[in-house]
Order: C-alpha cells, then structure tokens, then sequence
C-alpha cells in the first residue's frame, strides 16, 4: 500500500515537472546558433545592415559537410534588426555562441562605440567574442567558406584564438579588452582586420590603429608582426638578417620586449625599448657553413636590423598621434599626480623619442651546420 | 517421589499436546532391565546419528539408568528444565529431551544444515581474503574470530522474533567501542517487537529510526574482514543466524566508498581508486542531469563546438531532452535489474541483446542522440563503481532528483539540488555519528585510537 | 562539539562571498576617492573586532546571543535587541538571495521566470535552515572544500592572463594617498563580519580559542585586493564604472583554453551560487534561531517547534518575493544601507557583550 502511494506521488512529480519544463524549456535542437555577426552600413544614412552567420548542427556528424546560413536585415538599430531576423528562421536564434562581431571597415571608418556599447550591453553575448574589421564588407568576410571547415565560422575563431593557427599577424581583440581601450585614458583601442579574398579564403595580417572610435592608421602586415613582438610575448615568427650579400631568416624561439619611459630634466623625454630574442637559424642563402662566430654575427645583424624596423614604426605610432601601447597609462601608473599627469603626458608625447635595445641570440645553427 | 514422576509425567505429557500435529516428532521410550528413560525430539531439526551415537548407544552400553542420566545431564550443552515452555522452546531449536525419574534434560543435537563457506559475491575484490559469511552463526564467529585474536572482542547473544526466533549476536571490541553506540543499539533491539527476521537487511530497516532516509546508515556486508576491520575501528557488528549478511553500525557515507582491498594495494593507487570512485558517484549523479541543463536550458556553457555536435546529435529526436533522458535512464534500469534475476547462463546475453543493439538501433532510428547513448553507459557504469550496493542503489535512485532538478530549472536546479543534498547528508547521523563531514576519517578512528593509545 | 577550524570556515565563506556584489561595486566606485585606504582600515578595524569579538564570546562558551542576552540584560531591552538582528540576518540572507536571483537571471538564465528561481532557492534555504547549527556547519565546511579549488583556479586564471592590464592596476595604486571613505570602509569590513554568526553558532563552540589571527586579516586582506584589482585590470581603470556585476563581468572576460568548457563565468557562477546559497541558509538560520528564542519555548512539543519554524519561515520567504519588485538600483542602495547597518550593529554587539560579561562576573563575584 506504501509503495503504491509512493509510486503515485513519483508520477504526479514526473508530471508536474513536465508541465513546468514545458514553459521555458527550449531544446538545443530548437534553437539556432549565431556564430558571427557582421555589421556594415546600410544603403540610406545611418541605417545598419545587420548579417547573421547561423551554425546549423547536422545529423551525421561523420560526414564533413558544412552547412550554414546568412541572414541579413536592415535597420536604425542593431536589435530592431534582430528581432525582425527572428521570424526568417522557424527556430529560435540564439547569440550566446556568437565569437566573432565583424565591423564593415565603413562603420570602422565612422564610428565603433554604437555596436560596442551594444555587444557588451546585451546580457548574451559574451565579453571573450573576437571583434575585427571587415574588408571590403563584414558580409564579405562572413560568406567566406573555407573548404577545410566542419563547423560553421571555426576557421575565423580557430584563427582568431590561436588554439589553431598561431600567426605572427594576427592579433584578437576581445570584446572586453576593445570596451577597456576605448574608455581608458591613454591607450587606444588596436582592430584586426580580415579580409575576404574569393569565397574560399580569408586573410588576417593587419591591424587598425583607433582614436577611440574610428579607424586612424593601418600598419602594414610587417608593421604587424613588429607590433605584436612589442604587445605579447613569445611571438613565433621569423625575422631576416643580411650580412654582405647573404641573407639568414632566424626563428624566435622566445621573445620578450620591455619598455620604460626616461624623463630627465635636462634631455627630451625618450622610450626605450628592450626586446630580447632567443631564436633558431631556419635559413641561409649562402653556402658557408654556420660557425660559432657566425651565429653572434646573425644574432648581431637581426638585431640591428630589427631595430631599425622597430624604431621606425614607433615613430610611425606617435606621429600618428594615437597611443595603442599604453604608453600613456604606463606614465600615469608611474607617477603619482593624479590631477595633471595626463595632461603632462600630452605635452610630453609628441616630442618622445626612441632608443630601441634589440639583443638577438641565436642559439642553434638547426639540424645542420 | 511419586511426586516428582508426576510432574515430570505431567511435563511431557503438556509437550506432547503443544507439539501435536508434528509429523516429525519422535517420542519414544527406551528400556533396559534396569529401567527406562523417555526421549522426545524433532526429527527435522536433529541429527539423527549424534543422536544414535551419543544418546541411544551410551543407554544401552551404560546399562543402568541413574549414571546415564547424570552422564547426559553433565554432557558439555545439555540443560536441565523444569519449565514447560523452555523445554518447548528447546526442543524446537533442536534439543532432545530426556525424562527419567521426574527429571527432564535438554540434550544438543542441533543438525544445522548450512552451507559450507563460500566465495564473496557481491563484493568482489581483485585480491585479499574471498571468504564470505555464511548462513550458520556458528560458522561465522568462527569466520571473525580466527581474523580477530583480541580478548576485548565481546560477543553478547539475544534471540529476535516471536515466531522465527534468530539469534543474533552483537560483537565489539570492548577497548574501542563507542558505549554509546552500543547502549543505543541494545536498547533498540530490545524494543523491537515482531515475528519474523529472516535478514540482515530486514533488521537494518528496523533499527534506522529515519522512514524517508534515502543513505543507508549501516553497512550490511559478507565479508568477514570487513567486519573485522571496522570492529578495529571501534564499530559494532551485529550477525544473525541463517543469513550470510552482518551489519556494521555506526556506518558513514565515507565506509560505503571503502573497498576492502584499499588497504592492500599501494598507497597511491588506493587513494586512486578512492578517487575513481567519488567520480565515478559524481558522474553518475550529475551526467543525465547536466545534459538536460546543457541541452535545454544553458548550451552557451559548453563550448560551441560541442554544442553543435549535441545539437546535431539530437537533430532528429523528437521529444524534448527530459524525456529523451528519462526513457533511456530507465531502460537502462530493465536492463540492469533483468540481469540480475536472469539466469547466469542468459544474463550476458540479454545484456548484449539489451544494451548494443537497443542503443544502436534507437540512434540509427533517430529516437535517441548519440551522445545520449554514450551518456547512459557511463552512468550505468560508473554507478557500480561503489564498493557495497546499498548505497549504489540509493545513488541510483539519487539522479532522478537531479534529473527533475534540472528539467525544472536547468544548471540553477541541479546547484540547487546539490547544496540541498549536501546539507541534508550533513544533517544525519548514524547513531550519533555525523554521516557526512569533509573530513570525515578523523571521526571515528583517530578519536578512537588516541584514547586507547593514551590507556 | 564543533572544532576551532569551522570558526575559520565562517570567516572564510563571508571573505569569499563579498567578492559578489556590494563589495567590489562601492570599493570600486570610490576607486580615485580613497577605497586603497579604506581597505587598509578595514583590514585592521575587521581584525580588532574579531579579536575583540573571540574574546569576550569564549567567556560565553556554549551560550548563543538569546542566552547571553536573556542571562545579563533586561527582558525589555533584550528581547527588541534580539529582534532587531534577527531582521538584519534576514535582510542579509535576502539580499543575498535577490542577487542571486539578478544575477542568474542575467548571466544564466535569461529565459527563466524571476519567481521560477526564487521559489527554488527559497525551497532549498527555508528546508535547510530548519537544520541544526553543527549540521550547518559540516555543510559549510564541504561546500567550502568544493567551492574553494575553483575560485582560486579563477582568481589565478584571471591573474595569469597576459592580457590583464598591470598597468590599470598601478594607475589605481597611484590614486592611493586619499583619505579613507566612510562607504567604503562599511563595504570592506563586509569581508571581516563572518564572525558574527557565532551569536548563534557560538552555542555549539565550547570554548572558542583563535591561533593566529594574522592568517584571517591576512587572508581578508588578500581577498580585499583582489576583489577590487582584478576587475580594474580587465575593464580598466574607467570602462570598470560601467559595469554591473564586476566580478561576474570579470569571470566573463577569461577563457578557458582547453576544457569542455570554454567560458570561465560558468564556472566562477557555481562557486559563487553553491556558496551563496549556504551563506544565505547560515544567515536565515541565525534570523530564526534568534526569532525562535522569542518566543515561547515549547518545551518538548516538536509539533509546536515545528509550526513557529514554519510561520518564520512563510513570514521570511513572504518577505524576499515581496523585495523582488525592487528594481537594481534601489536593490543596490539598500545593500549599502544594509552594509552601514549592520557594521554599526557589530560595534554594538562587541559592546553589548562586554558589557554582559562584566554584569556576569560582577553578579558571580
């Protein structure tokens, strides 16, 4: 008789809790990933033309055949573009997987903080999606399907975290770290930049300097490598030295850059720049064979010459007037008159000069001498 | 004189009406020249060649009436009564009586048809004693004795049962024991009134004072060194004639991860398989329900690669994840509980039938995802990694509440689920003892062990 | 009877609860106005008063706040001052639960009902609460020890992350020299208060003693700065004002790199609920217990027990659905206002108490 009882309170329970799953229990299959979003401009003065890349999950899953679909809408605001997106899809679409915002270089070009304000504001999308310029369009780069893709939009956040591809161009921003640099007094928000080249193939070797809100100053993707030696550390890549006519390629095993900001009273206020590389002989164009004192000389002539390039692009960022090291930050966390060291700074940042101590070591000749 | 035969007469006669409609009862009067006795047994419960060899035989042998009287009465476990009912109550347990002259003795010639010692089954190890206890009380106190060379084991014996009458003893070590354990045990077999106690298990449930406890609080185990090692650590044990089964009390969620050949493999790999155990128990609690959570309610947690793939997975099943679940979980259920009741010989084979093909099958209909048939042979697997089954039974009925949890509020429900579970597995005690803490070794043993190493 | 280390555990879980809401958000709002100092007199006003607090309760042993009150002050004095802290343990416990309730509803839930949640975590606090003290405090202990791995792993995770900026942090540092801020001391001695709920628990403790009370303020101390740093080093020293849930925001922005999950939130959001929720069932315990010894004792009734229980609870639970109409900005300002109230209520209570056991040993002597 106990038992019975029990049983029939265990099928009223199975049954209340259908009925309370049923009013806001969306299955996984009912729901329809939004894996990237692409903002452009709309054809009329302040319209946006809102994409969405959607991940279609697919039954077989040992077939590799990638299915996905793009939405676009056109409208004032973001979100109004959105909902009415809602009702092109039976299912329900959902922002939480979203790991990439693709910004039309023209909205780029404009103006960034309405979309960003957006992308952080709404409570699901989260704040490690990567943020990046699109080139010529974000459409563009979104329709790019790689042929060695599986899941929908995986080539853009394999590339742009570094879990696949680990290249020296490029650099992800995170959301958070873009609404960071946009707020903070002295530093300056850095954008990727992808470019959709055919329908097959993308290519991200660029980064966009921003004054807080819109594009400024596009490095070249040499510049890029140079600036990511400078912003992180171990950068894997590869960087040339000449002596006489022959020319070697050495790899950077590790790399590590400081910086400190000299104000003496009696000179111009100057940076200087330590970069050390440990690296490893890859190539040789000359037939000698590698001596001890060869490699100290290669180690020698790549630190010249990364110098040389280094300094070169420093100059570029100041008189570009923007500051998208943190130059400005690191001076004010150093010093503590809060009230006018920002304005200091400003009087102090044009006249910068720089002194560039790059210290290569190459360490092994290879697999051959 | 006259007398005493009378009421002696009078004895018997009083048996013989109680045991009428025994079909097995044997009264019989042995005669000599010299005299006579009268002898009364219960064939079913006797041993019919002790009682040849040790009653019948002297009789004649002896040939004179009064020796052999006080030869059967002097008889290492005879008794003498002069109450009917313990007479009765004796013949019935395997006694025969004796009459001569007025005076009654209960002679011992219990047959015990037990079965001989066997293996362990239901908790196997890879290596260490398989010994396994068995049905015959005797037999098992042998079985603790010979493993337990301690004059502070105490063995106290009570009897259970209006009708079925099962001894049971109650073993401790007397240095170790907690007396409150022990005073509260006795008291609670003292109370206990009913007819018939058949198992260990039976007598578990009745001293449990909690109806709705979900944990069993008492290990009830076959292995002798199993209870020889938690009487070591000051616990008690209580055996119980014709059942293969003791229970070791006070029990706490910590001994019911314990496998008795933890102490026999290397310090690292015991605590690995400890480990391997509490998350094996975790899986199996949390798996079904975290897919409900993921599935439903919250696929932005796991990464977006996985989601697609579950997404994929489930992209033909038509009904939503709670019920895809609950129709797996219990099938699963069938499965297990049909290989339990089938014959060795067909079990394996049910099990293959069962568990491959129905998975297989269900994919390759689209009833079931994938990764739902992955889902449930883990659980099914992990659920058996806990060493003694009372508490893989409770665990199994466990996940249904996470999996409710989680289809009612998703991720918050199965928090919610696991914060209240945890308070309520620290809110219980076993006779006094708390049955859930962090650390829970420094309980019983080290308390136990300080005090009998400062006596 | 409860070990010297489940004192330590209550501390512990309140250092570690701050870090979810009022804390860090009235820390960091004064970040140029001199919450670096702030920290700094917390850390050793929070100090004194467990040392103050440790002392006089271990002349207590075995006595929860009713007896000692009941014992050393007049009915008519005591019974309001019992009164009033229960309503303050209850406020605390509910403002716990409320931001929960936010909290869930923003990072996990969105699609989840408001009342959905709060019936559920109101099921499991008001059932749970009705467990004894020591029971509670094994409960804590076990939470701690699973909660405990994984907001350490967070806080690593999220110092280790080469895209934290050190800089941020320094630039904050600068801003040091300034005077402390009432505020803001209010909200850092948060994280020294997990004493307190040995007004009740004490009755468990049988003569309280604290080695090295260097460890707690330490410990405080630690978490203190990393409950303010850490958020200025993910949205910076300006972008941080315009976040809600600064911790919760901060747990968003680390990623895990290889594991089944990728978004450190979810993980950090499990810490925090499994420790929240016990939190709250440890504060509505305190309320109740406290309400309970007002009433009439029942005497070995359980039934009776068991219906006062039950009105506290209904009457508790009745009162967090009504606060749920509160919207975030009035739920903020009265979590500050809670903060200030129940830091003057602890100076008091470190008085009363004295003043307790010198009417004790005067009437004893």
């Amino acid at each position: 008789m106990r038992s019975l009882r029990g049983g029939i309170i265990g099928i009223i329970l199975l049954l209340v809790c259908t009925v309370l799953a049923g009013c806001n229990f969306k299955d996984i299959d009912r729901r329809i990933f939004v894996v990237a979003i692409g903002i452009d401009p709309g054809k009329e003065e302040g319209v946006f033309k809102v994409s969405l890349k959607l991940a279609i999950p697919q039954g077989d899953v040992t077939k590799i055949d990638e299915k996905m679909l793009i939405l676009t809408e056109e409208s004032e605001s973001i979100s109004e573009a959105l909902r009415r997106m809602k009702s092109k899809v039976e299912k329900e679409l959902d922002y939480v997987h979203c790991k990439t915002i693709i910004l039309g270089e023209r909205i780029a070009a404009k103006d960034i903080r309405h979309v960003t304000d957006w992308a952080v504001r709404r409570r699901d999308i989260q704040s490690i999606l990567n943020f990046a310029v699109g080139r010529p369009g974000a459409l563009e780069v979104l329709q790019v399907k790689p042929p060695s893709e599986r899941i929908p939009s995986n080539s853009l956040i394999l590339a742009m975290s570094g879990q696949g591809t680990e290249s020296p161009f490029i650099s992800s921003v995170y959301s958070y770290q873009l609404m960071r640099n946009i707020y903070e007094n002295g530093i300056d928000p850095i954008l990727p930049i992808i470019e959709a080249q055919g329908k097959e193939q993308f290519l991200i070797d660029k980064i966009a300097l921003l004054d807080k809100s819109k594009i400024k100053l596009v490095f070249s993707p040499n510049e890029t490598r140079l600036f990511n030696l400078l912003s992180r550390s171990n950068l894997r890549t590869n960087f040339p030295a000449h002596i006489g006519s022959g020319m070697y390629q050495y790899y950077t095993e590790s790399s590590s850059s400081s910086y400190r900001i000299v104000t003496n009273r009696d000179e111009e206020p100057y940076i200087r720049y330590t970069i050390k590389i440990r690296a490893i002989l890859e190539e040789n164009s000359t037939e000698e064979m590698i001596t001890h004192h060869m490699l100290k000389k290669i180690g020698k002539a790549g630190a010249a010459e990364l110098g040389g390039a280094v300094k070169a692009l420093l100059v570029k960022i100041r008189d570009s007037g923007m500051d998208p090291l943190g130059w400005g930050l690191h001076y004010g966390a150093r010093h503590w008159n809060n009230g006018t060291e920002m304005a200091e700074w400003g009087r102090l940042y044009p006249r910068l000069n720089f002194q560039v101590n790059a210290q290569v070591e190459v360490k092994y000749s290879g697999m051959i001498k | 004189m006259s007398e005493q035969q009378h009421t002696q007469a009078v004895l018997l006669e009083w048996i013989r009406s109680q045991l009428s409609g025994f079909g097995d009862l044997e009264d019989k009067v042995l005669t000599i020249p010299a005299g006579q006795v009268s002898l009364l047994y219960i064939k079913s419960v006797t041993d019919g060649q002790a009682i040849s060899r040790n009653i019948i035989a002297p009789f004649y042998e002896m040939g004179h009436p009064a020796a052999y009287y006080s030869y059967v009465a002097d008889y290492p476990g005879s008794e003498e009564v002069t109450d009917g009912q313990r007479a009765l109550d004796l013949l019935l347990s395997g006694y025969a009586c004796i009459g001569r002259e007025g005076k009654l003795c209960c002679f011992d010639v219990l047959r015990a048809e037990a079965s001989s010692i066997k293996e362990t089954i239901t908790e196997s190890i890879s290596q260490g004693p398989s010994d396994a206890l068995g049905e015959s009380l005797a037999v098992n106190l042998n079985l603790v004795r010979r493993r337990y060379l301690s004059s502070a084991l105490k063995m106290e014996f009570t009897v259970i049962g209006n009708v079925s009458k099962t001894k049971v003893a109650i073993l401790y070590d007397e240095s170790r024991v907690n007396h409150q354990v022990l005073a509260e045990l006795k008291e609670k077999l003292d109370s206990l009134k009913l007819d018939i106690l058949q198992a260990a298990g039976e007598l578990e449930k009745y001293i449990s004072s909690d109806k709705l406890r979900i944990f069993p609080k008492t290990i009830v185990t076959e292995r002798p060194d199993r209870v020889v090692f938690n009487l070591a650590e000051g616990k008690v044990a209580v055996l119980l004639d014709t059942t293969g089964y003791a229970i070791v009390l006070p029990s706490i969620f910590n001994d019911f991860f314990t496998a008795m050949d933890d102490k026999i493999h290397l310090p690292f790999v015991g605590r690995f398989l400890k480990l391997l155990r509490i998350l094996g128990v975790a899986m199996t609690l949390w798996l079904p329900a975290l897919y409900i959570a993921f599935t439903s309610y919250n696929p932005e947690i796991v990464r977006v690669q996985i989601a697609l793939l579950i997404g994929g997975s489930r992209a033909t099943v038509p009904y939503p994840s709670f019920v895809e679940v609950i129709l797996m979980m219990i099938m699963m259920e069938f499965l297990t509980e049909a290989s339990l009741r089938l014959p060795r010989a067909i079990g394996p084979t049910a099990t293959t039938v069962g568990g491959l093909i129905l998975g297989q099958a269900a994919t390759a209909a689209g009833l079931i995802g994938n990764i739902m048939i992955i889902l449930v042979s883990v659980v099914a697997i992990s659920n058996f990694l806990v060493p003694l089954n009372m508490m893989s039974f409770s665990i199994r009925v466990l996940k249904y509440f996470f999996v409710i949890a989680a289809a009612v509020l998703g991720l918050v429900g199965v928090v919610i689920c696991l914060v209240g579970f945890t308070l309520y597995l620290c809110s219980q005690r076993s006779f006094g003892q708390p049955y859930f803490r962090m650390f829970a070794l420094d309980v019983l043993g080290a308390d136990q062990r300080k005090k009998s190493g400062g006596q | 009877m409860a070990k010297n280390r489940y004192f330590y555990c209550l501390f512990v879980m309140n250092t570690l609860i701050n870090i979810l809401n009022f804390t860090p958000r009235e820390l960091i709002d004064a970040r140029f106005d001199g919450a670096q100092s702030s920290i700094l007199v917390a850390v050793a006003v929070g100090t004194l008063f467990i040392y103050l607090f440790t002392r006089v309760i271990h002349k207590f042993p075995g006595q929860g706040l009713p007896e000692i009150f009941g014992s050393a002050l007049p009915k008519l004095l005591a019974s309001p001052l019992i009164f009033v802290y229960a309503v303050l343990w209850y406020m605390a416990g509910t403002l716990i639960l409320l931001s929960f309730v936010d909290i869930t509803l923003r990072f996990i839930s969105p699609d989840t009902g408001p009342y959905a949640i709060m019936f559920g975590f109101l099921a499991v606090v008001c059932l749970c609460s009705r467990i004894d003290s020591l029971s509670l405090l094994y409960g804590l202990e076990v939470t701690l020890g699973i909660t405990i791995p994984l907001i350490l792993y967070t806080i690593v995770k999220a110092i280790i992350n080469p895209d934290f900026s050190w800089d941020a942090v320094l630039e904050v540092m600068t801003h040091s020299l300034h005077a402390p801020d009432l505020n803001s001391i209010a909200a850092a001695t948060f994280t020294f208060s997990g004493y307190i709920n040995m007004a009740v628990f004490n009755r468990v403790f049988h003569g309280l003693k604290l080695k090295h009370l260097w460890i707690l303020s330490l410990e405080g101390f630690l978490m203190l700065l990393i409950t303010f740093f850490v958020p200025i080093g993910y949205h910076g020293t300006v972008g941080i004002e315009r976040h809600v849930y600064t911790w919760f925001s901060t747990a968003d922005s680390i990623r895990i790199e290889a594991f089944l999950i990728e978004r450190m939130l979810y993980v950090f959001y499990f810490a925090c609920i499994t420790l929240s929720l016990v939190s709250a069932i440890i504060q509505w315990h305190v309320g109740k217990e406290l309400l309970l010894s007002l009433l009439p004792s029942p005497s070995g009734k359980p039934k009776t027990k068991l219906l006062q229980e039950l009105v506290i609870l209904v009457l508790f639970a009745s009162g967090a659905l009504a606060l749920m109409r509160l919207d975030q900005y009035n739920l903020n300002m009265l979590g500050v206002f809670l903060q200030h109230i129940r830091w003057y209520g602890e100076m008091l209570m470190i008085g009363l108490l004295f003043w307790c056991y010198w009417v004790v040993r005067g009437r004893r002597e």
